[in-house]
């Protein structure tokens, strides 16, 4: 059963990520998004080594864990010495209430290292997360969207073919978010469509790795402080060292791909919830902390004002999507299977945080609408998390599926 | 049903927590664990202003005695209960910190009409009257400002109970779209259909963990006020959306009485509109 007690290291790592997102990144979360494609290297340079010196890293790549570890764990019902991902869920969430582009933009395994942490082998889980938890600030990508799909993964089109010890890959990735500065990239292609799913494979291409090129940078309407890239590979050499998860291990392909999400999801809703308090808090400290305003929590409706009344709704939305967040996470930790969960979490964070930040701007007026404060931001950056890691749509038929035992064919 | 059940828990819990050795053993002892036995509490007011935290019902003091006046609704087995505890304001106390209960023996008030309400019908509630009801002092239960505490419980149980109405109507509508064809195959294997499904279950989910970290705080010794208002607030409009749905996904079907999901939307109104398990 989940325990609602914070360990020490939660509250520390809490209070620490809040204080850095205040001091760190509020005061620069105007300036990259104004200018969008400008690198925050100052901010980045100083984040990495910030992270390195407390030996903690915003990596959703705990996900997986040891596998021994969890099971020893899971036998004994004890609580796990660490819950990487509720911890990682806390602290996300406080880092997103600084800047959520920003957040993105901090170095680390990122969404590259958790699909290498869901689908490696040993050796290839040693191996590159050495290079993305290196001295020099380091970034993973995942390359899975295409200009012809997103949110059917297994429609990928871009192709390996094997040439001896190698893969040649061609195809055209966008979306690949940090994909202008990633370090290594997680390229998903298919060995023949033939194959369908069992042939979906990902390949670890390393930056500087010849037929691998960043084609151009996107201009999006939030989250601009991180830069989302198409990436071309024009006959790519790629050594079969770098197959993730192995080539004799069929069911790590497609399979590895979507495990990424169990872990990621609860992440990305995290950051989600950030940005909503971070609206209600701008809200809150105006309308009742400046303006002696007082919500009645329990009161009568003939009793409250409008705001107070919105305001309480907005806690409450933002409460049950964290405490299914935190219960997506939590699950993850104990070894549970966690697919209905993280996308219950995805999908209802990403609906509040769209809610939140709109109804923000309208009890602000038109001072809300103006670039002198972060609301409008906010809701720009809202927008995209109730559609990458997955739609809203595609969450709520994660979930239907699950609920009713249906099979994609059942339930399309 | 579970309302009736719950009453006793109403007039125990607060005992438990703010009465004296004496009134512990008194009424404890009139509890018997074999049988149910009625015991209930008194605390919403016939009025579409009734505030909680502004009460109209007033205990003053008189030589030995504390005189009720005023009017309640909604009161669970008023009729048969051995006891009930009214709340009521005292003297010029403020709030919720100004409430004290007062327990009344069977036939200490006048027993008005029985209750009749959208939903929950087969809960037995009723107006009644305290008509200057004299109670002596070793009957106060002097709450000592606990009175939130008393509502923060009451209003997690409230999630709880909505948690169990909810998934009721969300199981049944469930089975019923795996089973119902139409055009060939289930409804449930249109994402219409499919959808809504979904979304009640998310809401579920989040009213039972809003239950359970409430019970949590609770458990700690929390103040919980703040966050079992919140949920059960929450909860209360999720309810609607759920029971509503349930009914929706049942088609005509759902409209007739031949299925549960009517009463189920029906129960669910009340939870907005209760306290301390008052209406629910």
């Amino acid at each position: 059963m989940i325990d609602f007690e914070f360990t020490p290291i939660m509250k520390m790592a809490k209070e620490f990520t809040h204080n850095y997102a205040r001091d760190v990144m509020r005061p620069i979360a105007r300036k990259y998004d104004e200018e969008e494609h400008v690198e925050p290297t100052e901010f980045i340079q100083k984040t990495h080594e910030m992270f390195r010196s407390l030996g903690f890293s915003f990596s959703t790549a705990n996900a997986s864990g040891d596998k021994e570890e969890k099971s020893e764990h899971k036998e004994k019902h004890e609580r796990p010495k660490m819950e990487m991902n509720l911890l990682g869920a806390i602290a996300i969430e406080e880092i997103a209430w600084g800047c959520p582009g920003l957040t993105l933009r901090i170095p680390g395994p990122g969404l590259g290292g958790a699909a290498i942490m869901a689908a490696g082998t040993p050796e290839q889980k040693k191996r590159f997360m050495k290079i993305l938890n290196g001295p020099k600030p380091s970034y993973g990508a995942m390359a899975l969207t295409e200009p012809g799909f997103g949110s059917d993964a297994s429609a990928v089109a871009t192709t390996a073919v094997k040439d001896g010890d190698y893969y040649i890959i061609n195809g055209t990735k966008i979306f690949v978010t940090g994909g202008d500065m990633a370090d290594l990239y997680v390229v998903w292609a298919t060995l023949g469509k033939d194959l369908g799913r069992a042939g979906i494979k990902a390949f670890v291409i390393e930056k500087g790795t010849p037929g691998l090129k960043m084609a151009r940078l996107e201009h999006k309407l939030g989250i601009r402080a991180s830069d989302t890239a198409e990436v071309v590979l024009e006959d790519c050499r790629v050594h079969k060292d770098n197959l993730l998860g192995g080539e004799k291990k069929e069911e790590k392909g497609f399979k590895g791909a979507m495990q990424t999400f169990d872990a990621t999801r609860p992440m990305v809703a995290a950051m989600a919830i950030g940005i909503a308090r971070s609206a209600y808090d701008y809200v809150y400290e105006d309308f009742v902390v400046k303006n002696g305003l007082e919500i009645n929590y329990g009161k009568p409706l003939h009793k409250r004002g409008y705001i107070e009344t919105v305001l309480e709704d907005m806690e409450a939305k933002i409460s049950a999507a964290r405490l299914l967040t935190w219960k997506a996470a939590w699950m993850l930790d104990h070894s549970l299977p966690n697919l209905k969960e993280a996308s219950m979490a995805k999908a209802k964070a990403g609906t509040v945080v769209d809610e939140i930040t709109q109804k923000a701007i309208e009890l602000y007026g038109p001072e809300g609408y103006s670039r002198r404060h972060l609301l409008e931001k906010w809701m720009r950056d809202a927008k995209v998390y109730d559609v990458f890691e997955g739609t809203g749509q595609i969450q709520r038929l994660v979930v239907a599926r699950a609920i009713l035992d249906y099979t994609r064919k059942e339930l399309k | 049903m579970t309302v009736n059940i719950l009453a006793p828990s109403l007039f125990n819990i607060p005992l438990m927590l703010y009465g004296t050795e004496e009134q512990k053993k008194k009424y404890f002892t009139m509890n018997k664990p074999d049988q149910f036995q009625g015991f209930t509490s008194a605390l919403v007011e016939p009025s579409v202003r009734f505030d909680t935290e502004a009460l109209k019902t007033t205990a003053v003091d008189d030589v030995d005695d504390f005189v009720l006046n005023g009017d309640k609704a909604f009161v669970t087995i008023a009729d048969s209960a051995l006891a009930t505890l009214v709340f009521a304001k005292k003297g010029s106390g403020e709030g919720l910190a100004g409430i004290d209960g007062f327990i009344l023996p069977s036939g200490g008030f006048t027993v008005k009409e029985r209750e009749k309400n959208q939903g929950l019908r087969a809960l037995k509630q009723f107006s009644i009257s305290l008509d200057g009801a004299r109670v002596p002092r070793n009957e106060v239960l002097k709450l000592s400002g606990g009175f939130a505490n008393l509502l923060a419980r009451s209003r997690t149980a409230s999630i709880a109970l909505t948690t169990g109405v909810c998934r009721a109507a969300y199981e049944y509508a469930l089975a019923y779209a795996k089973e119902r064809i139409a055009f060939g195959e289930p409804i449930a294997s249109r994402q219409s259909v499919a959808f809504t499904l979904a979304e009640m279950a998310m809401e579920i989910d989040a009213m039972r963990l809003m239950a359970w970290k409430s019970a949590w705080m609770l458990d700690k010794g929390m103040d919980t006020y703040k966050e079992a208002s919140i949920g059960k607030r929450y909860a209360a409009d999720a309810a609607m959306f759920i029971t509503r749905n349930a009914t929706q996904i049942l088609g005509g079907h759902g409209f007739v009485r031949e299925h549960p999901v009517e009463m189920w939307y029906r129960d669910a109104r009340s939870f907005a509109v209760s306290e301390f398990m008052a209406i629910v």
